[in-house]
């Protein structure tokens, strides 16, 4: 069943909706799930209530992508629960190092300016991921969007692991003076 | 650092980690895409490395047997018939030349000597287009490693391709009314991009004549769409706004959901989802995609056969 085939059924509130979203974009939501939180219990959680929210937002969305329309719910629900468990407790592992690297993004900040809106640093990031080559925009976002390991983007793109490494360290230099450039502070 | 210090740029760290949730849709999609994209051209990269380490085996192998040729003053010839000949004597000539003055003097010494002689082999001007053709070669993959990710979602099921990409336009001039999108180098590179099965499809005539303010090319590539039709995608940006149209045109259109040309209206544009336009008198069809708004869709739209 194609995307459009999904969508009706949405629309039309029929409950194949969501067994079909599940037989086509289940392990798709699920990788990314699984990739932020380390943890096959929240994934199936986060993967089962991804469907009861597009189920709430279709009609009246209907997206362009829905596979990316699902991630993107995967995802949101992902980082709320990996928030509350670092409130409850730091964690390690790939989130956190991902959130390390990311750290060296934050801008400087000078006192007397107030955090920028999140949907505002939505919109800095969109234009500066729209300057950066094809390559090194789609690396970054298979690690900070999708959360996932070196090695796996290494295989993906079939580059060393140094490349990565290299092409990531870059693009956190990029996007660090861009917002400072900006006047982002977070 | 200090474990509150590092927590907290950890949370802003994580707000940057949550506003990438909202960007443009099409850049996660097109991550995915890249996977196949940039699967095939590692098969492509594989010949070309070989084809350096040949190329410089080769350039040894022809500066080592020069020396001894030009220094033994055996006829130069380019002549494939001898060159067996050539090859058998030429361990007999080794030892001959021993004696004379050039047999111990480097390859590269000699370069200049054999160019200046106006022999027929004219080693250096070999050389020169041997090197040239080494940097040409690495040039080109990293130009081409440089673009390879702009391909995207219109390559599904289009194996074979010609493709002209950003760094092809950068002659086209910026105007403050419409770009015109055909001429100069732009023009070439679909040219190039439309030689095979788009072109004797009749797809090139479906590139709009002209782009709205502020947008350009950035990539044209053609091949074919299974089972039996041919395709042209182009994709154009605007930058500064960070929109993006992306076309695709085939003649494969029984996968596609088209509205007839005669019936679009900008509102077509204002649908949700991709608009597929069908040109019913030749049965080509062009599909829009992006995030640029439905004025501009629809201007692109109306710049195609105007």
């Amino acid at each position: 069943m194609n995307d459009t085939e999904i969508l009706d059924l949405y629309w039309a509130r029929d409950p194949r909706a969501i067994s079909e979203s599940q037989f086509c974009y289940g392990r798709y939501c699920h990788s990314i799930a699984f990739h932020i939180l380390r943890d096959r219990e929240d994934s199936d959680e986060c993967v089962n209530d991804t469907w009861l929210r597009a189920w709430n937002s279709i009609p009246p969305g209907r997206p362009n992508r829905l596979a990316i329309f699902l991630g993107t719910i995967t995802r949101n629900l992902s980082l709320d629960r990996l928030k509350k468990r670092r409130a409850a407790k730091r964690g390690h592992g790939e989130m956190e190092l991902a959130l390390d690297e990311l750290a060296e993004c934050v801008p400087t900040a000078r006192s007397t300016e107030d955090e920028v809106e999140t949907a505002e640093l939505s919109r800095m990031i969109d234009r500066f991921l729209h300057t950066l080559p094809g390559r090194e925009c789609s690396v970054f976002l298979r690690r900070y969007w999708y959360v996932e390991e070196y090695a796996e983007i290494a295989e993906r793109y079939h580059m060393k692991l140094n490349t990565v490494k290299t092409s990531l360290f870059r693009t956190r230099v990029k996007l660090k003076k861009f917002l400072e450039q900006e006047g982002i502070v977070l | 650092m200090r474990e509150d210090d590092r927590n907290r740029r950890r949370d802003k760290a994580f707000r940057i980690l949550e506003a990438l949730s909202d960007i443009d849709e099409e850049l996660p999609a097109r991550s995915e895409q890249s996977q196949r994209a940039d699967a095939s051209a590692k098969v492509r990269q594989i010949p070309l490395r070989k084809y350096k380490s040949a190329a410089a085996v080769l350039a040894l192998l022809a500066v080592g047997t020069s020396v001894y040729l030009l220094g033994t003053g055996m006829p130069k010839r380019s002549d494939g018939s001898q060159a067996a000949l050539d090859i058998a004597s030429l361990g007999e000539r080794i030892e001959e030349k021993d004696t004379s003055p050039a047999a111990g003097a480097a390859p590269q010494e000699n370069i200049p000597s054999a160019a200046q002689n106006g022999g027929t082999w004219d080693l250096a001007e070999e050389q020169s287009k041997e090197r040239e053709e080494i940097e040409g070669v690495e040039a080109i993959e990293e130009l081409d490693s440089a673009n390879r990710a702009e391909e995207d979602s219109l390559w599904e099921g289009l194996p074979e391709r010609e493709s002209a990409r950003e760094g092809a336009q950068e002659d086209v001039p910026t105007q403050n009314t419409m770009q015109d999108a055909t001429q100069g180098a732009m023009q070439s590179a679909i040219q190039s991009a439309t030689q095979n099965a788009a072109q004797s499809a009749g797809l090139d005539a479906y590139v709009p004549e002209t782009l709205p303010d502020g947008y350009r090319f950035v990539s044209a590539d053609s091949g074919t769409a299974p089972p039996d039709g041919h395709a042209l995608a182009l994709s154009c940006v605007n930058e500064a706004e960070s929109k993006r149209i992306d076309l695709w045109i085939t003649d494969e259109t029984a996968s596609l959901q088209t509205v007839p040309a005669e019936e679009v209206t900008e509102d077509t544009f204002r649908a949700d989802g991709t608009v597929a336009v069908l040109y019913e008198d030749t049965g080509v069809a062009v599909r829009f995609e992006g995030n640029a708004e439905p004025e501009v869709l629809y201007r692109v739209f109306t710049a195609i056969r105007p």
